[in-house]
């Protein structure tokens, strides 16, 4: 299967009064058609801005300093910016973390949707309505009339999401980005909408990009999924792969800091230290002032990304080595 | 010493809405209908539920942060919800409180050190004493003395979170109130943190009242669950026994909720239909019916009790037998 | 530098854990002001005017070229002169030196609106923090007297008082600050409940701490800023005010100088002398503007420390 979107070397810099920094240091990685890609991280290891590039939305003082983003074969770093507004919510939309603060608050859901369809087709009322109907049911909505004639505070913050979600699907994208989506729902929410993503995606063959730092999360509807720390990609592989053999320390020490069952009662396996301030000045491994398994070669250079079999590479001395401690 | 540090009681907490001048009727929210729960010494309580459930009110009831709308709190023996302003202030040093965001509950202004100092200093705790207590403090928590003179935004969640923590234990409470401690911080600080609170509650013999949105932390911590829904508990046990063999069928819908690593395609079962109905206007009967998947006639017209269904395990459902599907 | 206060926080958003164990910023809190004000232009053109303002009115006996004349005397030979190296400016009515009035003039100006926003912040704030803080049939006796005094036109206010008790700068003062205090109540009270609700004054509540020290501990502290940068914009407003007074002939009375005053006496020759009126009014125009331009400036200074 042919690729839907290639990142490939991406950085990206932020200008700020006390330097520059680096916030994504050289991230590549490739979503099919049809898959949902998991964009796995903690707080400030730049995903939430990897998926803002992709859409070319990066706020000042951030730009993106290197790289290529090839969405059906195209760069779209290189296209205009009216070419890029073609695509933004057309080929490609975004599904944002706080439904409530994304949707406009004076105008009624069904005008909004209406407003995207008026934007990117030129479908006339009728065929509009019945489209927003069709997409709102799609969303699993009860109660669509209602809904099409509710403002966004009137609905319930799993409404919304669905709302946000059939915005993102009204004009049939083919890909979506999906910034912690579920992150400020309730669980049982988070339950439907990753359900419903899930079916989506199988039913319509759209692609979908999904940032979280939930590894359950991920573990649930992403079929593929990449690591990311500080910037950087230190693991990729297919989910349960990753989850169940991980390879790099990074993965290991997340997965391992985890409170399942088995636990309980033990102490929890915490990883040293904290994230560096400045990624960009590093000279070896990120991640090598708090890996446990560090040895003296990874603080002299970056290690490229090897293969410990085609599907599943990781940024990390040790595989090259064989002597990965899995 | 007897053995039931808190004891509550048919707690109900109505919140007002404002208006409803002309109807004559206020309209309020329903927040806590009628919870009796008990919190035994030297035992983590694990309160587990979704927004709106009414843990965050319960837990500040306890600590008398809210008046309750009616129903009484004992603390060690003593009603303190009859209790004076000037008595319930110096039981204020038994029970203490650490909060979700660490950064907001810092005042922006005051240095670590001045924040620490504020609870020796209105409990009286002579001056020449202070400088000991904290350092003593900071020391157990894993932080040092070069953090005292800094600013809560000039320093990281995790260590934000220690202070908080460190702040709580100054006046030697018997009582720690933990409010989603661990929600806003990442995976790798919130195992640091999680395995702090475990280590100084064995420590100092410390009660927790611990609660969270997140079933595997509170599984991790906790003695005992409380699963509450809509303002009313709906099961209390054993941890073992709650996550292993939950008996309401909301609990057992949670569990299956959670996403977890490992279990890869649960998202094609089935989930829990519906939304959280509104607190305002609940639903008559079992507040959970709406959603319920084995709910019946019966359940919309009678609410069930809290009634022992197992060993030492609790539950509000009339059908607690049922399989679910 | 955090990287997740530069995208709008969400309810529930991770707190960032950098290494925030690195040493304090480089730039101390002095630094860092003049570091914002020698980046705009128009900032340090606005302190500069400022600075050189309070000090004319400090040292108007010194630096006037004619002090006496600046007090008031007259020099009825050389009235309604032009400019010229004698008299810089020109001289008015009764042939006093232009510069000398106008520096004098500053007097006023300053004297009397730092009196006014300092007597309405000292009587606002603490009405304004008890509105807010305990809300209630409290909040709403303050309120609805705020609303009030807001109604009244001060300048109908003036004139009540002065038929009463007679023109003269003190009563414009006086009428002033009943106007304005109501106004820091409603910001006082704004700022105070929202700050009520945050999480650290709820910490404060359950470790003990009475309402009394909360307030002055934690809640004002935290409105000073939004104070001093209302207060500053307000002092350029109430130079504006008093002059007003003065022109109308309710503030200051001749022959004290006041820029407002000089403006009034200026109209009659304005075809004459145009540097009677001009230069009065040009004064009180850059000395507002240099006020109004500081408030923003300030708000700069105040704000990125949060983003540090």
């Amino acid at each position: 299967m042919s690729a839907l979107l290639e990142v490939e070397n991406l950085h990206i810099a932020f200008d700020t009064p006390r330097g520059t920094l680096q916030v994504v240091n050289d991230v590549s990685f490739s979503i099919a058609a049809g898959e949902i890609f998991g964009l796995v991280g903690e707080s400030g290891c730049g995903k939430s801005v990897t998926c803002l590039s992709i859409l070319r939305l990066i706020p000042k003082p951030g730009a993106i300093t290197k790289g290529q983003i090839k969405f059906q074969g195209d760069d779209l770093l290189k296209k205009s910016n009216r070419a890029m507004r073609r695509i933004r919510g057309n080929d490609i939309a975004m599904i944002f973390q706080d439904p409530f603060t994304s949707l406009n608050p004076v105008f009624k859901v069904g005008q909004q949707l209406l407003n995207v369809l008026k934007q990117h087709t030129d479908l006339n009322k009728q065929a509009a309505t019945a489209r927003i109907l069709d997409v709102l049911d799609s969303v699993g909505l009860p109660d669509i009339e209602r809904v099409i004639k509710s403002y966004p505070h009137e609905l319930s913050g799993g409404q919304q999401q669905r709302v946000m979600i059939a915005m993102a699907l009204i004009s049939e994208p083919r890909l979506i980005v999906a910034d912690e989506p579920t992150t400020a729902l309730d669980v049982t929410i988070q339950a439907q909408i990753l359900h419903l993503l899930r079916e989506l995606c199988d039913a319509h063959g759209i692609s979908v990009l999904l940032i979280t730092h939930d590894l359950g999360v991920v573990s649930e509807v992403c079929d593929r999924s990449a690591v990311l720390y500080a910037g950087k990609v230190v693991e990729t592989a297919p989910t349960q792969v990753l989850l169940a053999n991980p390879q790099h320390p990074y993965t290991q020490g997340l997965l391992a800091a985890l409170p399942i069952s088995s636990k309980r009662g033990t102490q929890l396996q915490a990883i040293e230290g904290t994230v560096p301030a400045n990624p960009g000045s590093i000279k070896g491994c990120v991640f090598a002032s708090r890996c446990p398994q560090v040895h003296e070669r990874c603080y002299d250079a970056q290690p490229a990304h090897y293969a410990v079999n085609p599907e599943h590479q990781t940024a990390c001395y040790l595989v090259e080595e064989g002597v990965s401690d899995a | 010493m007897p053995n039931t540090l808190i004891q509550v009681e048919n707690l109900v907490k109505h919140f007002p809405l404002p208006g409803g001048w002309l109807t004559g009727q206020r309209r309020v929210v329903q927040a806590l209908e009628n919870v009796s729960i008990d919190i035994q010494r030297g035992e983590v309580l694990g309160l587990v539920g979704e927004s709106g459930c009414g843990k965050t009110t319960l837990g500040r009831c306890i600590l008398h942060l809210e008046q309750p709308t009616s129903g009484h709190i004992h603390f060690d023996g003593v009603d303190i919800t009859a209790l004076s302003k000037r008595e319930l202030r110096a039981k204020r040093r038994d029970m203490q409180i650490v909060f979700q965001n660490p950064l907001a509950s810092l005042s922006p202004r005051r240095t670590i050190k001045q924040s620490l100092i504020e609870p020796l200093q209105t409990h009286g705790f002579p001056q020449d004493e202070w400088m000991t207590r904290i350092n003593t403090i900071m020391g157990r928590v894993g932080l040092g003395a070069q953090h005292l003179s800094r600013y809560p935004h000039e320093l990281s969640g995790g260590q934000l979170q220690r202070i908080s923590v460190a702040r709580a234990l100054l006046l030697a409470p018997q009582l720690l109130v933990l409010d989603e401690p661990t929600s806003a911080l990442d995976v790798s600080i919130q195992a640091q943190i999680i395995n702090l609170l475990d280590e100084l509650r064995h420590d100092m013999g410390l009660t927790y009242l611990f609660i969270s949105h997140d079933l595997s932390v509170i599984e991790h911590l906790s003695d005992r669950i409380g699963v509450m829904y809509l303002g009313k508990l709906v099961e209390l046990g054993k941890t073992e026994d709650v996550i292993n063999r939950p008996t309401h069928p909301y609990t057992k819908a949670l569990l299956q909720a959670v996403p977890r690593v490992g279990e890869q395609g649960k998202a094609s079962h089935e989930p829990l239909e519906g939304n959280v109905p509104s607190p305002i206007n609940p639903p008559t009967g079992c507040r959970f019916h709406t959603r319920c998947p084995i709910a019946e006639l019966l359940c919309r017209e009678t609410e069930p009790l809290l009634e022992v269904k197992a060993t030492d395990q609790w539950s509000a459902c009339h059908f607690a037998d049922k399989e679910t599907v | 530098m955090s990287l997740s206060k530069l995208f709008l926080g969400k309810s529930a958003e991770k707190l960032p854990d950098g290494d925030f164990d690195s040493p304090p910023p480089d730039r101390s809190g002095w630094q860092h002001t003049l570091y914002v004000i020698q980046r705009d232009v128009l900032a340090l053109f606005s302190v500069g005017w400022i600075l050189f303002i309070i000090f004319c009115a400090v040292f108007a006996p010194i630096i006037s070229p004619y002090p006496e004349q600046g007090q008031g005397r007259n020099n009825a030979d050389d009235r309604l002169l032009e400019p010229s190296t004698t008299y810089l400016l020109g001289t008015d009515n009764l042939g006093r030196d232009m510069v000398s009035r106008l520096i004098y003039g500053t007097r006023p100006a300053i004297m009397a609106s730092l009196i006014v926003v300092s007597a309405a912040v000292m009587i606002g704030t603490p009405l304004g923090a008890i509105a807010g803080y305990y809300g209630g049939w409290l909040d709403e006796l303050i309120m609805r007297t705020t609303d009030l005094f807001l109604a009244f036109p001060s300048l109908l206010l003036a004139m009540a008082i002065v038929s009463l008790a007679g023109p003269s700068l003190i009563n414009a003062v006086i009428a002033l600050v009943v106007s304005w205090w109501p106004w820091y109540t409603r910001l006082v009270r704004s700022t105070t409940r929202s700050l009520r609700e945050q999480y650290f004054v709820e910490a404060a509540r359950s470790i003990g701490v009475s309402d009394a020290v909360i307030i002055r501990r934690h809640i004002l502290p935290n409105t000073i800023t939004p104070i001093i940068v209302q207060a500053t914009i307000d002092i350029g407003t109430v130079i504006l005010a008093t002059t007003s007074l003065a022109f109308l002939g309710l503030g200051t009375q001749p022959p004290n100088a006041d820029w407002g005053l000089m403006i009034e006496e200026g109209r009659q020759f304005l075809r004459q002398a145009w540097w009677y009126s001009m230069f009065p009014g040009i004064a009180i125009f850059l000395t507002v503007l240099a006020f109004n331009l500081v408030g923003d400036t300030l708000r700069d200074i105040f704000d990125p420390k949060q983003y540090r």
